[in-house]
């Protein structure tokens, strides 16, 4: 009597319609704005590595893909999200190469090496960036210098802070030209303009990309932090908002820190996972060698991320096992 | 009142005008198909035997444990046969009577009325409309036995996509209030309160008149998985009720009855039809008022959908949490909550990939569980793992599978581990 033309599966019959490849174009458009800053502040040769990491991230994972013999899933704009975001970190002045070994690192270490996309333990961005951080400082710190014609400094805002203190990085840079992005100061391509980030920011959190939580966390953390050491010692520590908008905080808070495999899933994992990261971004920079320490900072917190799961709400019901009591009657009637 | 909203879950599209479709009442098909079983009470015993006229109402089959509910004729007819192996909606086995209705009037005298209530629901086949559909006298019984607070009439439909307990509000206020009225007499509870949709207002000022002075109509947005006995417990009594084993509504001094239901009890009796909304994912929606033992795709027939083809699925229930059925013959039951039709471009495939820990699922799961956790452990058959994590606690909504990104069926690796469990402890 059975037909077996029909298909019979568990429920749920229908979906949200929610898809990878919908989570990666979002993310690919709210990193739009932080782009076009750098175009701004930059020229072409912002568009020139962003176009190269794309490219070269999709072309490596079409390679790897075949290699580790795995499906092809090159539609779902993952290579290309991830290709993108590196490319905000990098300088406008990267030359071609150093960008293709950038990817390669991305997509192996990142992904093919575990397994594919949710496999991976660590931000393939952030391990991409590490390492050339630890291969090539020279040229991952070589930002082109700024464009206008009226600048106080040639390097970036914390890179100033680093090497004359904050008196004078607080001199150089007002927090206006720090907050829009104007050709007076430099950085890596993304983070000429917290502002950008943050519309792109805005954005993946209104379309529920990503959860609100964690940028909020990392800028709360990281405010806190600086704010606190600030009060104690106004001459060696910057302002928090100096802190905030200086380098690559927005972009740490809103574009890397909450990738999705990477980071915890629950709420009060996600809250400490913020915090920690922000904080450890103040640390990082106030009390080591390298000026920005953002991005190190959230690579740090994601270590943490397995045991920050485990900060789960309590169950349905776990927290009333305690019964009302209830009127008694007799059975029957 | 406070009320308690619930956490999580997910907002469906509402079709308001579901609930402006009046019933239509199917013929009766040449065949009725009567599978003897019933959800949560097992196997039950023919009373009638092959080629043997039957009138309707006549009581075909029972379960001689106490507090069960009895089958009975839907109309006057021959038993032609009586199937030893059905296949029935979860694929089980079961015996079947099947009746050929023969057009006469011939109706079984009725229970006496000065029975005790609880028998005669037994006796009248009453069962309460959940998703599981235990018997209303087992039910009864129980509450009974331990006196309850509030008793809560439920009347927000199972899904977003089912409307057939609003338009019963609507079309059967009348049974539904004497319904009420005999719960209320039976369990005399401190208060009674009708729950119902909140952004209907036809829906709204039916619940008013059907409650009457003896019940507050407590209005609900129906967020999907509002209607669970859980969430409804939970704006209604403020309290949460834990999954642990034997722990229930009545712990807290609640009774949920659902509408269909309290409208049964009201009405004189037996039960031998459903109120259905049947409809499809273009839009066509019918609520149907169909005799029990009519085949599905004869309802998909008298209403003009059409029976999909090859690929497509027939859902017996809604499309969140309906169990997808085999074949179109198989009858309505007291189980069947609803039908909802998919074409083959309509049904979705379940991706083959990993999670990438979007943490969606874990967000908006309404019993605040980890459910690409249980959902991994499952399949990969770690079941201490996934039960460590409160694998039992999932009340099967399928939020979690509904909004994953990548497609993963979550909750049939989670019913997948459920079911390895219970079998691997029952052969123990
Ligand atoms: S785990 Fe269970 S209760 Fe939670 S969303 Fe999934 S199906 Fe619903
Ligand atoms: S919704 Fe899907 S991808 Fe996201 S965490 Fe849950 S199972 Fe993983």
């Amino acid at each position: 009597m059975n037909d077996p033309a029909f298909v019979v599966s568990a429920p749920p019959h229908i979906h949200s319609g929610y898809t990878v490849r919908r989570l990666m174009l979002a993310s690919i458009a709210a990193m739009l704005p932080p782009l076009a800053a750098g175009f701004w502040a930059f020229g072409p040769d912002a568009l020139r590595v962003a176009a190269i990491a794309v490219a070269s991230a999709a072309a490596w994972d079409l390679l790897l893909q075949r290699i580790f013999g795995r499906p092809l899933s090159i539609a779902d704009g993952s290579a290309a999200a991830y290709g993108l975001l590196f490319a905000l970190l990098l300088p406008a002045s990267a030359p071609w190469w150093l960008v293709c070994v950038g990817t390669l690192v991305l997509l192996l270490l990142g992904k093919h090496v575990y397994g594919g996309l949710g496999c991976n333990p660590f931000n393939g961005v952030l391990i991409a960036y590490a390492a050339l951080m630890l291969s090539y400082p020279g040229l991952m710190q070589d930002v082109p210098p700024p464009t206008a014609e009226d600048i106080m400094t040639e390097s970036a805002p914390l890179v100033e802070l680093k090497d004359k203190g904050p008196e004078d990085a607080e001199a150089a840079f007002p927090l206006a030209e720090l907050w829009v992005g104007s050709r007076k100061v430099t950085g890596a391509i993304g983070e000429i303009s917290p502002l950008a980030v943050l519309a792109g920011g805005i954005f993946l959190i209104a379309t529920r990309t990503i959860p609100w939580i964690i940028p909020a966390a990392f800028l709360a953390g990281l405010a806190a932090l600086s704010g606190l050491f600030r009060l104690l010692d106004p001459e060696t520590y910057a302002s928090p908002l100096f802190h905030l908008l200086a380098g690559g905080a927005f972009l740490s808070a809103f574009l890397i820190a909450p990738d999705w495999p990477t980071s915890p899933v629950t709420r009060a994992g996600r809250l400490v996972y913020g915090l920690l990261a922000g904080a450890l971004a103040f640390a990082i920079r106030a009390w080591s060698q390298w000026p920005e320490g953002a991005y190190f900072a959230v690579f740090l917190a994601s270590l943490l991320t397995p045991l920050l799961d485990r900060l789960r709400p309590a169950v349905f019901g776990a927290r009333f096992t305690r019964r009302r009591p209830v009127r008694h009657r007799p059975a029957g009637l | 009142m406070g009320s308690a909203r619930m956490r999580g879950g997910v907002s469906l599209p509402l079709a308001f005008e579901g609930f402006s479709r009046p019933f239509e009442a199917l013929p009766l098909p040449s065949r009725l198909t009567l599978p003897l079983i019933q959800d949560e009470g097992g196997v039950l015993e023919p009373r009638v035997k092959k080629n043997e006229t039957v009138r309707a109402g006549q009581i075909i089959a029972e379960n001689p444990r106490p507090h069960m509910a009895a089958l009975h004729a839907p109309a006057a007819g021959k038993v032609v046969e009586i199937v030893s192996s059905f296949r029935d909606l979860r694929g089980r086995a079961v015996p079947a009577v099947v009746i050929e209705p023969d057009g006469t009037p011939a109706q079984a005298e009725a229970p006496a009325a000065d029975a005790d209530p609880v028998s005669s629901a037994a006796a009248r086949g009453l069962v309460d409309f959940d998703r599981r559909t235990p018997p209303l006298a087992g039910k009864l019984n129980d509450a009974l036995g331990r006196g309850i607070e509030t008793l809560i009439v439920n009347a927000l439909d199972q899904e977003p996509f089912l409307f057939s307990r609003g338009r019963l509000l609507q079309e059967e206020g009348e049974a539904v209030r004497r319904g009420i009225k005999s719960l209320r007499a039976l369990l005399s509870p401190g208060k009674t309160v009708l729950v119902v949709e909140s952004r209907v207002a036809a829906v709204r000022d039916a619940a008013k008149a059907a409650a009457g002075e003896a019940a507050y109509v407590f209005p609900l947005a129906n967020r999907y998985p509002q209607a669970a006995p859980r969430m409804i417990a939970r704006a209604v009594l403020g309290a949460e009720i834990p999954y642990t084993a034997g722990v229930t509504v009545a712990d807290f001094g609640g009774l949920i009855v659902d509408v269909e239901a309290a409208a049964a009890l009201g009405r004189e009796g037996p039960l031998t039809e459903r109120f259905l909304t049947v409809s499809d994912g273009r839009g066509r929606r019918h609520n149907v008022r169909v005799a029990l033992g009519t085949p599905i795709g004869e309802i998909l027939e008298h209403v003009g959908i059409i029976t999909p083809a090859a690929g497509g699925k027939i859902i017996a229930g809604g499309p969140m949490s309906g169990l997808a059925a085999a074949d179109p013959g198989l009858p309505v039951t007291k189980e069947t909550a609803g039908v909802f039709v998919q074409g083959p471009s309509e049904v979705i495939r379940p991706a083959d990939a990993v999670c990438i820990k979007c943490g969606l699922c874990v967000e908006k799961c309404p019993m605040r569980l980890m459910p690409f956790l249980i959902a991994g452990f499952s399949e990969k058959c770690r079941f201490d793992d996934a039960e460590r994590h409160d694998l039992f606690a999932c009340i099967e909504c399928g939020c979690c599978a509904y909004l994953c990104p990548v497609g993963i069926p979550l909750l049939q690796f989670i019913r997948f581990g459920k079911q390895q469990i219970l079998a691997r402890r029952n052969a123990a």
